[in-house]
């Protein structure tokens, strides 16, 4: 509940905040559980697991396949500026690869309004391919987005 | 000066002149669809794609159609502002402006018949230079290179992305 009902996090994607555990049992069944590749993001030093955010990865292929994925993330606003994304970013990164082998191309599209974000996918390896003008609506507004991408070929770089 | 340039709804009474470019590997080598070998085929996907598509029409030259130019939507809410446009043309009207000519028409008419468009977008290979120069003469901006965007006929492809925007000007 706690980071799908905050308004800060919830202002750079594409869902509504949560108002009431109803809302998030919603999510839980019909997001979540569905997803291909979700997973919540916990500190393994923590005395608890609780989750701190999420991570999610998203076939993109029209016909249905792998080559193309899509990535997003969000974390808890108490605990940003401490690099906790970019540690799961990379991670999700490094699992998509192993996992499907057929993998092509990692994506992250980024509202321009979020440089923060946007120095996640940079700190851990994405590029940055350019900026989408009006490419979605969101909360009724028409946003710019930043395209990000981490190839087969960067992998070895990395 | 070229022949002038207009836009129709296609009909299956076209099936002949539409498979003079669908027949066509050169054509077919820079887009995402294999060269028809079959009439009956290419009848079928006049049948079940073109003739029920919300926005696909035949780019008329001297009365015949040469080419195509078709809008494609995507799913999901936050998505309806946008389509994504694609061309096609018959090899013997190549290096001639009709492309041109035709998606400038187009993108008129698709901001004029789709109230909630707001960006226009195009994917073009990244060697396909006469391509991206037929977007770069209407007025279509050049947003970045796509690495690995697409798989096509058995590749990995770098893909340039184009957009125009509603109120961006015209430079035909």
């Amino acid at each position: 509940m706690d980071f799908g009902s905050d308004q800060r996090v919830n202002r750079t994607l594409q869902f509504d905040p949560f108002t009431g555990p109803d809302d998030a049992v919603r999510f839980i069944e019909t997001i979540i559980l569905p997803h291909p590749w979700f997973r919540f993001i916990c500190l393994s030093d923590a005395t608890d697991d609780r989750p701190i955010g999420s991570i999610v990865l998203r076939p993109e292929d029209a016909g249905g396949g792998r080559r193309r994925v899509s990535i997003g993330y969000s974390v808890v606003p108490e605990l940003w500026g401490k690099g906790i994304a970019t540690v799961a970013v990379r991670m999700a990164v490094a699992a998509a690869f192993e996992q499907w082998p057929e993998v092509e191309r990692v994506q992250a599209l980024v509202f321009l309004n979020n440089p923060a974000s946007q120095r996640v996918l940079e700190k851990a390896g994405f590029q940055n391919e350019g900026v989408l003008r009006k490419y979605l609506v969101s909360k009724g507004e028409l946003i710019d987005v930043a395209i990000y991408s981490f190839i087969a070929a960067d992998c070895r770089a990395f | 000066m070229a022949a002038p340039v207009s836009l129709r709804r296609f009909d299956l009474s076209d099936l002949d002149d539409f498979w003079v470019w669908a027949s066509d590997k050169h054509v077919a080598a820079n887009c995402t669809w294999d060269a028809y070998t079959s009439k009956d085929d290419l009848r079928r996907f006049m049948e079940e794609n073109v003739l029920t598509s919300p926005w696909f029409r035949a780019i008329i030259v001297n009365g015949r159609p040469v080419g195509a130019v078709s809008l494609k939507s995507f799913n999901g809410a936050d998505s309806q502002c946008r389509r994504e446009i694609g061309y096609v043309l018959a090899r013997e009207w190549w290096g001639k402006g009709v492309a041109t000519a035709a998606v400038r028409i187009a993108t008129e008419a698709a901001m004029s018949e789709i109230k909630e468009l707001e960006r226009l977008e195009a994917l073009v290979e990244k060697g396909n230079k006469a391509s991206q120069r037929v977007l770069e003469k209407v007025g279509f901006q050049r947003e970045g290179l796509l690495r690995n965007y697409c798989w096509n006929k058995g590749a990995t492809r770098d893909m340039v992305m184009y957009s125009f925007i509603r109120g961006d000007s015209f430079l035909i």
